[in-house]
This record gives structure tokens, sequence and C-alpha cells, in this order.
């Protein structure tokens, strides 16, 4: 079998058979593609930050979560999964804050990307790379 | 290497290497539609992937 990267001529019954399960697959993911996006864009446009929320952000709470995140470096000594604990002990300390952000306090990402003054691609990205790598590990 | 159209009916019957080498075939494919705005984004990979064992499972192609 011909890896999809590569066309083929449709000569064989194989090939055509190949041919339509990739054209409707292709046109399936696009579809659902197109679907996702414009589920997203509805989630951002109910998820952009208010002016409470900057003054909130700007003000005492957000202090008060920076702080709570001190105490969780502080608790990760009492984390009994030894291959946890190695993980997050070797996260930087602006990807330790990212993971607690929206791990523990389950903020969007656009509110972390104001937190940590980034772009919310960049937190995204950081926040996915954590995971991964962490999953990677995991499976050894 | 076994034909699609063998590979397809043995994924059908619930063999997981015929899928796994389905998927494996289709995994370009998939990841080059995952990006959005230029980056990777992997719950939309997650959902191709539910997307693709559906569509080679109930769909008849032959």
């Amino acid at each position: 079998m011909k890896n999809t990267i590569y066309r083929n001529d449709g000569n064989s019954d194989d090939y055509i058979i190949q041919n339509k399960f990739t054209a409707y697959l292709t046109s399936a993911l696009m579809g659902h593609k197109s679907r996702y996006l414009e589920k997203q864009a509805t989630i951002d446009k109910h998820e952009f930050l208010t002016a409470e929320d900057e003054t909130y952000f700007m003000g005492n709470g957000f202090e008060s979560e920076i702080e709570q995140i001190h105490t969780f470096t502080d608790a990760m000594f009492m984390i009994e999964n030894n291959n946890l604990r190695q993980f997050l002990t070797g996260l930087k300390e602006r990807q330790f804050k990212i993971l607690i952000l929206r791990v523990i306090f389950e903020l969007p990402f656009s509110q972390i990307a104001f937190i940590m003054n980034e772009k919310e691609s960049k937190v995204k990205n950081c926040y996915y790379y954590i995971i991964n790598r962490h999953e990677k590990e995991e499976r050894g | 290497m076994a034909g699609f159209n063998m590979l397809l009916l043995k994924t059908k019957q619930g063999d997981t290497e015929a899928m796994e080498i389905l998927l494996n075939s289709y995994k370009p494919l998939m990841l080059a539609l995952s990006y959005i705005n230029g980056v990777f984004n992997e719950d939309l990979y997650q959902e191709f992937q539910i997307i693709f064992v559906q569509i080679a499972i109930n769909k008849n192609f032959s």
C-alpha cells in the first residue's frame, strides 16, 4: 500500500478504494476543522477580559494567586509519585506557573497570557509542550 | 505489505494492527490539517483521529 503522500494511478481496485477513502476522509476532516474553528471563535468571543477582570488581575487577587503558586512549589515534596515529582521539579519557573494556572486554577489561556504578560499562542504552546513531554516520559 | 482494501476489512473486523498501519499512513494528512495559524492544535489532532477511526470502521467504500 502506498503512503498517502504519494499519488497512485488509480488503475487497480485497491487504489480506487484508497482514493475514495482519502477523498472522503479529507472532506470530513476539513468540514470538522471549519466547525471546530467556528466553535473556538464563539468560545473566544465569550472569554475576553472585561474591565472588571482587568482591575481584578491588576489588584490583590492576582498577587494572591502567585503567592499560592509558591505554596504549590513547597507542596511538591509531598507528591508520592516519584516520576511526577521529578518531572515537576525539572520544569522551568515559567512552565510551572502556566501549568498551575491552567490545571489548578482552571483559568482560560487568555487570562493566563494576561497574567504572564505573554501572547496567548505562546502560553498554549508551552502548556501543550509540557503535557506532551510528560506523556512521553510516562511512556518511557 | 497487505493492500489497502485488506487493511480496511481487517480494521472493520477489529484488527488493531491493521488500524495502526492505516492510521500511520494517514498521519501526515491529519498532522498537516491540525495546524491553526501556524500553531499545532493537539485537541484537533485527537478529534481527527477519532473521525478517522469512525470512518474506517463504519463507512463502506467497496
